[in-house]
């Protein structure tokens, strides 16, 4: 009669074993199934080389319409078919004279002309997640590239950096 | 008594294979594995559309797609991948630009049980163009393409429906791709 007992207790627990593997196993698949596709890598680089491609469209000769006084964020965007970079966004471009930089590291008074657009408060965040990914934070993709103005062959350096938020749609929040 | 431990060792194999088979169900049924499908296939569009320049043709396999809709009802699978183009809106006075998206919506479609595919996802671009999308199915287990064709901002809406017009037929889709492995 003891024996039985004990038989029954063994099966209740077996049972038990099996329900804790089975919502642990659930629960596993369930995160998993509904984390979110980080996208914005790929995004932020495309944001920076597309801003690139209008910039340089032959891949040495800067389009020097864009260092006209005249030409503003506006026209920028415009002109490089940008839609709409609004709160989720933020797109720098820099153009230095090639003698103030030095190392990747250009000063302030070699800058001849610069574009901004989206949200600025972006840009911090984004460079630092781009160096240790951090999920919750906004993604950069960083450009830099030599051209030459091809009036006077004076040689420029192009800063490029992409920021893209869109922490809902890409990370758990 | 070995009659009983016999019938007892049945009746618990029995009865771990019905928790075993009900568990798996309960897992099955917990994991949703179109919401997934929808969001990659958002983020795909979205990014191949910030990525080409207006004149480009671009065809992705959208088998993943059909399969996962597989029992549903639906008409075309253009219509499950939905690409609303940009615009510009007027308010005040003053012009505000309203980013072009891609919309997933299995969600609109139902199973032989009448539950909903999918739950939807959506992802914008931000490139300024506007888009047309084709869907050339070559038949029962073959491949299906979305063909999506990048146009310049400008151009009506007349010369998006021609794109369309110009891949309505199995033959002309087979054209497109032949035209394409050429390339």
């Amino acid at each position: 009669m003891a024996k039985r007992g004990s038989t029954e207790i063994v099966s209740i627990y077996w049972f038990f074993v099996i329900g804790v593997a089975l919502v642990a196993i659930a629960m596993m698949v369930m995160v998993n199934s509904s984390r979110k596709y980080d996208v914005r890598e790929a995004e932020s680089d495309i944001l920076s080389e597309k801003a690139m491609r209008c910039l340089i469209p032959q891949g040495y000769y800067l389009n020097e319409s864009f260092l006209s006084d005249k030409k503003s964020n506006e026209d920028f965007e415009k002109d490089c078919l940008f839609f709409g970079i609004g709160q989720e966004y933020y797109l720098l471009v820099n153009i230095y004279k090639f003698e103030s930089c030095e190392k990747g590291i250009c000063k302030e008074d070699g800058l001849i002309k610069s574009f901004s657009l989206g949200n600025p408060s972006l840009k911090d965040m984004g460079i630092l997640s781009s160096q240790v990914y951090q999920p919750k934070l906004s993604l950069a993709s960083k450009k830099s590239v030599y051209v030459i103005r091809k009036s006077d062959s004076q040689r420029l350096v192009v800063h490029i950096i992409g920021v893209i938020n869109k922490m809902k749609e890409n990370a758990k929040v | 008594m070995g009659e009983g431990i016999i019938i007892s060792n049945v009746v618990h194999v029995i009865l771990c294979v019905i928790v075993l088979v009900f568990g798996m169900g309960f897992i099955w049924s917990a994991t949703n594995p179109v919401a997934p499908t929808e969001q990659v296939y958002a983020k795909q569009f979205a990014l191949i559309i910030d990525n080409a320049m207006p004149g480009m043709e671009i065809g992705v396999n959208v088998n993943e797609l059909a399969k996962r809709l597989d029992g549903a009802e639906y008409n075309s699978l253009a219509d499950v991948i939905l690409i609303e183009n940009g615009k510009e809106i007027s308010e005040g006075g003053k012009i505000i630009y309203q980013q072009g998206k891609v919309n997933a919506e299995m969600k609109k479609h139902y199973n032989r049980e009448g539950n909903k595919v999918g739950q939807g996802a959506e992802y914008s671009f931000f490139n300024n163009v506007k888009v047309g999308n084709v869907l050339c199915d070559f038949g029962e287990g073959k491949d299906k393409i979305m063909i999506v064709k990048i146009f310049n901002v400008k151009i009506s809406n007349d010369e998006i429906e021609d794109f369309r017009k110009g891949l309505e037929t199995q033959g002309e889709c087979e054209a497109w791709l032949n035209a394409a492995a050429q390339k």
